[in-house]
């Protein structure tokens, strides 16, 4: 496949590159890892003339923790740094387990953390450039169409298309914020509000607010979260490269013997990570038992807006947070449900 | 657009070559440099016969722009074997004999050597994880588990010996 020509820039500082966004406007996109945008420049889905690559800005990839200002991961941090991260791993173990969960060890060493909550989300049917709303067209195949794999069962606003981002599910169960920096100045923000399912962004429908001219520069933990543990699981087609069928985080905070806080976050299943409220509010302040964990997660979804195709996924979400409860609640015994 | 010049750092040396921004590595190297070890099946990231070493970590060459690869160190196939003696790697693939038609084996190769640079002695469960971005369409891959663990074993016994 030969991609159309552009020009690629290698600006030195943020300030440069969102400079070089608004001399070239639309026709330009940030460029990082690169796995997503040049993956659909190659299905001839986005024809960007200009590439701004971030990779030339320093210390966008530095990672940091203490107790007073928590984690701050750079949003250039590959993914495979961050599956191998001993900070991660002895600290928020749930960030390592889902950097591990996605795609292959080629696309991690690649891929960035930045990169993977601001992907271009699609479907089948916009990879094979159908005109659907992310395409410049105002209709969507899936309703009537094979939405098995892609689609939403919470619903969608146009689009139904999920946000597949496992790294997206793992940091809303820790509250992440993001820092994001733009023409209009530096932000802090959360990332349920980056991520708030469809939305208009400068006319264009998106899945995540940043806006034209603005990056993300860092993702941040609050320093509380260390006392959390926390799983993440994720059931695909296959074992590696698929975006999940579904995927859990869940993280816990115990205080004398009782649950104190919990977050039960559902990927792949929404074109948001799902924070699953009613579930949660099941266990805070309870202790737990098998049969309290079961009540959580028959509670775990209210309404469902299964399309033909994917209701199974809305059992998968169940049993997959059930085991993600078991092997938080009782890490010493056998699976509390059979799979 | 005018033609760009670039400088890669090919198998231990330094090659100047002509390379649009839009060209990616795998073309470049199969294309301007007549290295044709790195296939291209999927062109798009999805099957892992397009993998080479970029200062030790595999990646897919046809999702890496030519010219965003700077001065970072690019392994391909053709730069295992010194002279006639094959790495370790290469003859414990062919003393296994797991490769059906061929097309994938290079890039399970460069895996395999980044895999073993990495962690010399691995369990069946770490070499699964690291071939998980390696497909292979003819065979059953238990093959390729096997040529991993003898690679391991002979470059054990080389250094041994060393």
């Amino acid at each position: 496949m030969v991609v159309e020509e552009f020009a690629f820039l290698n600006p030195r500082s943020i300030a440069e590159a969102v400079s070089l966004h608004t001399k070239y406007g639309e026709d330009s996109r940030f460029f990082a890892g690169g796995t997503n945008l040049l993956y659909m420049m190659k299905r001839g889905v986005r024809k960007p003339r200009y590439l701004i690559n971030l990779k030339t800005i320093r210390d966008l990839d530095l990672t940091t923790f203490d107790d007073t200002q928590g984690l701050r991961i750079g949003s250039l941090t590959t993914i495979e740094s961050l599956e191998n991260s001993k900070l991660m791993k002895e600290k928020f173990p749930i960030l390592a387990q889902a950097a591990k969960k996605i795609a292959s060890p080629q696309i991690r060493y690649m891929a960035t953390v930045g990169g993977n909550l601001c992907q271009d989300v699609w479907c089948w049917y916009l990879l094979e450039d159908f005109p659907c709303w992310l395409n410049g067209g105002e209709y969507c195949f899936a309703p009537e169409g094979d939405n098995r794999y892609h689609h939403s069962v919470l619903g969608g606003y146009f689009c139904f298309a999920v946000h597949p981002s496992d790294l997206a599910t793992a940091f809303c169960a820790l509250d992440a914020t993001l820092v994001i920096t733009g023409g209009d100045g530096t932000k802090e923000i959360s990332l349920e509000s980056f991520l708030p399912g469809f939305t208009k962004v400068e006319g264009q429908l998106r899945q995540n607010i940043l806006k034209g001219d603005e990056i993300l520069t860092e993702i941040r933990v609050a320093p509380r979260w260390q006392e959390a543990k926390g799983v993440f699981v994720k059931y695909a087609v296959r074992q590696s490269f698929d975006f999940a069928l579904s995927s859990a985080a869940v993280t816990m905070r115990m205080e004398n013997d009782r649950c104190a806080d919990v977050r039960i976050v559902i990927g792949g299943i929404a074109p948001l990570p799902f924070r699953a409220r009613q579930a949660e509010a099941v266990l805070i302040g309870k202790r737990l038992d098998k049969t309290l964990l079961e009540d959580a997660v028959e509670q775990l979804f209210g309404k469902t807006i299964a399309l033909s195709g994917n209701a199974y996924r809305i059992q998968i979400s169940k049993d997959l947070v059930a085991k993600a409860l078991g092997q938080l609640s009782f890490p010493y015994e056998e699976k509390f449900i059979a799979p | 657009m005018s033609g760009y010049r670039i400088s890669l750092q090919v198998n231990g040396r330094v090659v100047e070559v002509a390379a649009e921004p839009n060209e990616f590595l795998s073309d470049v190297l199969r294309d301007k440099l007549g290295l044709t070890g790195t296939k291209i099946a999927c062109n798009e990231g999805v099957c892992g016969s397009c993998t080479v070493l970029l200062d030790g970590k595999p990646i897919y060459s046809c999702l890496k722009l030519a010219c965003d690869v700077g001065d970072q160190e690019i392994l391909t196939v053709e730069g295992l074997a010194q002279g006639e003696k094959l790495h370790p790697v290469q003859q414990a693939f062919l003393d296994v004999g797991s490769s059906q038609c061929g097309f994938c084996t290079t890039g399970f190769i460069m895996t395999t050597k980044a895999l073993l640079d990495n962690i010399p002695d691995p369990k069946i469960d770490e070499v699964k994880q690291a071939l998980s971005g390696n497909i292979c369409r003819c065979t059953d891959y238990a093959g390729y588990v096997e040529a991993v663990l003898r690679a391991a074993q002979l470059a054990r016994k080389a250094t041994e010996r060393a």
